[in-house]
């Protein structure tokens, strides 16, 4: 056990207020000292795992009350759909069904890291047996996965595998590493969601919101990794890139590290080749594809400052 | 080794190192933006060299020396906004944390339990300090106290977690004997 003057040090090192003339002691003392140097290590993580426990409690808590909400919505929304159904005629109800949809697929992700507005999407019935597309094997904070099989978001893990048409969510302190199967990985940052697809041709990606870090390894001849949206699309054969996207769906950003994309904006079928350093966004009435972020380095602030949150 | 076998492989082996990485990493950089992050970047690096990794060695050594690695490198960016420890106080730093026999075995329940009984202010504070992640002069400002005093508070209240963690844990020991 430390005595008191050096417990003392090391408690106000890791709460940052010590002296520069502390730290200079602290450091001698440390490098001398196996044992003040288990005690530093054994303090930091005592510190790591009540963060952990205190971040748990508060996230837990944030998404009761998310649950609130989503039920208080799911109530008014149903209400609303009743009295639409009852007054207009069938042609009304479907456009305003068909509208409904459309709203509430846009605003579910937001729901489940605490933004305002919010309501479940249709979540889509797996086939039967639907393999595994990969698997977290990190995770940091609140991570959960919103499960195609109605059993709708469960908590995520180390190790919890995802499927196709499922979506990946993290809370505002979270972020997380999945794999997939062929050893390519998606890195996700906090307050982002990320759904997962498959077609015959290969894999697929659609970010609702947030940012994700790929590294796609080459996909096997005729296959392609599919980048999904309403707003850009892309198909990738094997680089490493970042998306972005706004959680309200009025832009997408992406950014390429290594190798070369062609992104095709869905709007009107504009397409741009995007090499390493280079960005395209994508917004509605916005005639900007594409600017190479090693020119201009502004363009890759522009890309991080649109999405409202720091990612590095 | 398959996929399958290779991610059960690297779960059991990083599970158990997780808490040492993180603490590890809050030991050298305390900010906790950086240490998320380091530990993301530490974890896909893990991950993508795996297949490197030699099994007869310590796999906790090896992930504390990868860390070691990626706060070496990005280690210039937090020393611009805080006093940070010289390269082979770092290096030791990371031998002793990946050394097993060192562990302290911790878990998260026992500790969850201890925080359970904190007086409410304490985990106010504690809520201040590791939620909100506010610096000890704001947590100061709130309490309405010094930040010396606050940061008495914050020793009081680790030594009082460890030592409820360590009672609880010799007294589950000395049950399961």
């Amino acid at each position: 056990m430390m005595d008191r003057s050096t417990e003392q040090l090391l408690s106000r090192y890791l709460d940052g207020v010590e002296t520069p003339e502390e730290f200079a002691e602290l450091e001698r003392q440390a490098l001398q000292s196996p044992e003040l140097r288990r005690e530093l290590v054994r303090l930091a993580k005592l510190d790591s795992m009540t963060r952990t426990l205190v971040k748990e409690a508060a996230a837990a808590k944030e998404f009761s009350k998310c649950g609130e909400r989503i039920i208080a919505t799911e109530r008014r929304r149903w209400r609303i759909r009743w009295v639409c159904g009852a007054a207009a005629a069938a042609l009304v109800v479907c456009v305003v069904g068909v509208n409904l949809w459309q709203a509430r697929q846009a605003e579910k992700l937001t729901v489940a890291i605490g933004r305002e507005g919010d309501a479940k999407p249709p979540i889509p019935v797996p086939a039967p047996h639907v393999p595994a597309e990969g698997r977290l094997v990190a995770v940091s904070g609140e991570v959960w996965v919103a499960r195609s099989d109605g059993t709708g978001q469960s908590a995520a893990s180390v190790g919890t595998e995802v499927r196709a048409d499922e979506t990946i969510v993290t809370a505002t302190n979270a972020s997380a590493l999945f794999a997939y199967a062929d050893g390519s990985t998606l890195r996700i940052y906090r307050a982002s969601a990320v759904v997962l697809s498959r077609t015959d041709a290969g894999p697929g990606l659609d970010l609702r919101q947030g940012a994700v870090d790929a590294d796609i390894r080459k996909q096997p001849e005729g296959r392609r990794l599919r980048v999904l949206g309403e707003l850009m699309q892309a198909e990738i054969v094997g680089t490493e890139f970042r998306l972005m996207a706004d959680p309200r769906g009025k832009w997408k950003c992406l950014g390429v590290r290594t190798g070369v994309v062609e992104v095709r904006r869905v709007a009107d079928g504009q397409k741009v080749v995007l090499k390493a350093g280079n960005y395209a966004a994508v917004a509605p009435n916005w005639p900007y594809m594409l600017m190479d972020a090693r020119v201009c380095p502004v363009w890759k602030e522009i890309c991080r400052a649109m999405a409202g949150t720091e990612y590095p | 080794m398959n996929d399958d076998q290779k991610h059960e492989t690297f779960e059991k082996l990083y599970l158990p190192v997780q808490t040492a990485l993180r603490g590890y990493l809050f030991a050298t950089t305390r900010d906790w933006m950086a240490t998320d992050e380091l530990y993301q970047e530490v974890s896909t690096i893990l991950w993508r060299k795996f297949g490197e990794y030699d099994t007869s060695r310590s796999f906790r050594a090896w992930a504390l020396g990868m860390a070691r690695l990626q706060v070496l490198k990005q280690r210039q960016g937090f020393a611009r906004s805080r006093l940070v420890f010289s390269e082979a106080l770092m290096e030791t730093l990371a031998n002793d944390a990946g050394d097993e026999s060192g562990d302290d075995d911790w878990r998260l329940p026992h500790l969850a339990a201890c925080m359970e009984r904190l007086p409410s202010a304490d985990r106010e504070l504690m809520g201040m300090r590791f939620d909100r992640d506010l610096s000890m002069a704001e947590i100061s400002h709130k309490i309405q106290k010094s930040v010396a005093a606050a940061g008495m508070s914050m020793m009081r209240i680790r030594r009082w977690l460890r030592d409820c963690m360590e009672k609880s844990m010799a007294t589950e020991k000395a049950g399961a004997l």
